[in-house]
């Protein structure tokens, strides 16, 4: 192509209306002398055209569109402070999730372990230190009717002396794993994070019991119609014992 | 607030007609029915999530689009694909053959329309999905540079590149008079 005629990315942006007036007067004026570049404007109209009717080509059904309708309307969304933080948060998640792929490590991710990388994802997004919870308190006489209202089901939360060695618990917020609304519980094991989603049990997760990833343990347990998922980095023996303790109390 | 509906009605006024529009665009990304609806539910939870920090009067589906997309990236689907191309640009893959295709063969009746799909399957995602949100979408180029994080000019370049990937591959489809 002569140097004289226009570039694909100007005929483009010219067929997408993206040039400025003055380019656009200019490039129009062009198309009325070269026939060579009137005919590829043309044929990039054309192809665009094409690509509009063939593409759209996957409908989502009547019950697809109810399913995700139905799923976006949870109990009560959170107001939280913490959308915006979150959305430093997640990205840094992500990048330490593709950061963990990259070096290979990342071989659970199967085909029913969705709610472990939604468990893990949000995790690491509560590592950050922009990350505030909802709720910052290791009172379970705070954090327990902090939920009512805001989760289609109830829980108990052990005493402070019924926790594994060394555990705290130092706050809670709103989740969604598997787009069930979850309570995430933030404790901490010998100076370990560990997150620990309480959601309804509905059998979906199809999780082993326990499994590791990345460094990262998860333990999941089932008990008086709840879920238990704790994900950390710390042993799978300490994690199941704070699942333990926790369903020990429902 | 202006009114006295909830965030969660005024996000499902503003995502809830573009459901069609989302689920198509997941299914060119991850390429299974199964797996678009799960991406979709999943950027719909975070897209009410994230909602507050949604700057009103910005383009809301440009900033559902980013959130489809990042929310593809983490996803397994992706993870699997990252070792590869997806986030890089090759331009030597495509830039190889004659460059100004005479564009008649375009003029593209109904019952071709599954050789473009075609074109469109076989195309590198990083370029499918630039194509798809620029022709199909009908994004603005600096909305479309939002959404896949790149500068404008890059969104310009993949473009044209797209474009030429397309009118090569169909070539074949439409006779040798191209």
């Amino acid at each position: 192509m002569s140097s004289d005629h226009l570039s694909l990315e100007s005929l483009g942006a010219l067929v997408d209306g993206e040039l400025s007036p003055a380019n656009e007067a200019a490039a129009q004026a062009h198309l009325n002398q070269c026939h060579d570049c009137a005919k590829q404007a043309f044929g990039l109209h054309q192809l665009r055209s094409a690509i509009q009717r063939a593409a759209l080509c996957n409908k989502p059904s009547p019950e697809v569109l109810a399913r995700l309708t139905a799923g976006s309307r949870p109990a009560e969304v959170p107001r939280s402070r913490l959308a915006h933080l979150r959305a430093i948060a997640l990205p840094l998640a992500a990048a330490l999730i593709l950061a963990a792929a990259a070096l290979g490590g990342w071989t659970f991710l199967r085909h029913a372990d969705t709610a472990a990388t939604e468990a893990l994802d949000q995790h690491l997004s509560t590592l950050s230190e922009a990350a505030q919870p909802e709720v910052l308190s290791s009172d379970r006489h705070t954090v327990k009717p902090w939920f009512e209202g805001k989760l289609p089901f109830s829980f108990n939360l052990p005493e402070p002396a019924a926790l594994p060695p060394d555990t705290i618990l130092h706050g809670a917020d709103l989740a969604y794993v598997q787009a069930k609304p979850a309570a995430l519980l933030l404790f901490t094991m010998r100076k370990h994070h560990v997150s620990v989603f309480v959601s309804q049990a509905s059998g979906l997760t199809g999780l082993p019991h326990r499994q590791s990833s990345s460094g990262f343990q998860f333990v999941e347990a089932q008990h008086s119609g709840l879920e238990f998922l704790a994900v950390g980095d710390v042993s799978s023996g300490e994690l199941d014992a704070l699942v333990r303790s926790l369903t020990a109390v429902q | 607030m202006p009114t006295g509906r909830s965030a969660t009605d005024r996000f499902q006024d503003l995502a809830f007609p573009l459901l069609p529009s989302l689920y198509n665009h997941a299914c060119w990304l991850v390429r299974d029915t199964a797996e678009a609806e799960d991406l979709v539910q999943e950027t719909l939870t975070k897209g009410l999530r994230a909602f507050d920090g949604f700057e009103q009067g910005t383009n809301f589906k440009a900033w559902i689009f980013r959130i489809l997309r990042n929310t593809f990236l983490t996803s397994r689907t992706a993870l699997a694909g990252s070792r590869t191309v997806f986030l890089e640009d090759h331009p030597d893959a495509i830039e190889t053959a004659d460059p100004a295709p005479t564009p008649e063969f375009l003029v593209i009746q109904s019952d071709n329309l599954a050789a473009v799909r075609r074109a469109l399957e076989e195309l590198p995602p990083h370029l499918r999905e630039v194509i798809l949100l620029c022709d199909l979408e009908e994004l603005r180029y600096r909305e479309v540079a939002a959404v896949l994080d790149l500068p404008i000019g890059t969104v310009m370049s993949r473009l044209a590149r797209a474009r030429q990937a397309m009118r090569q591959l169909l070539r074949p489809a439409f006779g040798g008079g191209v």
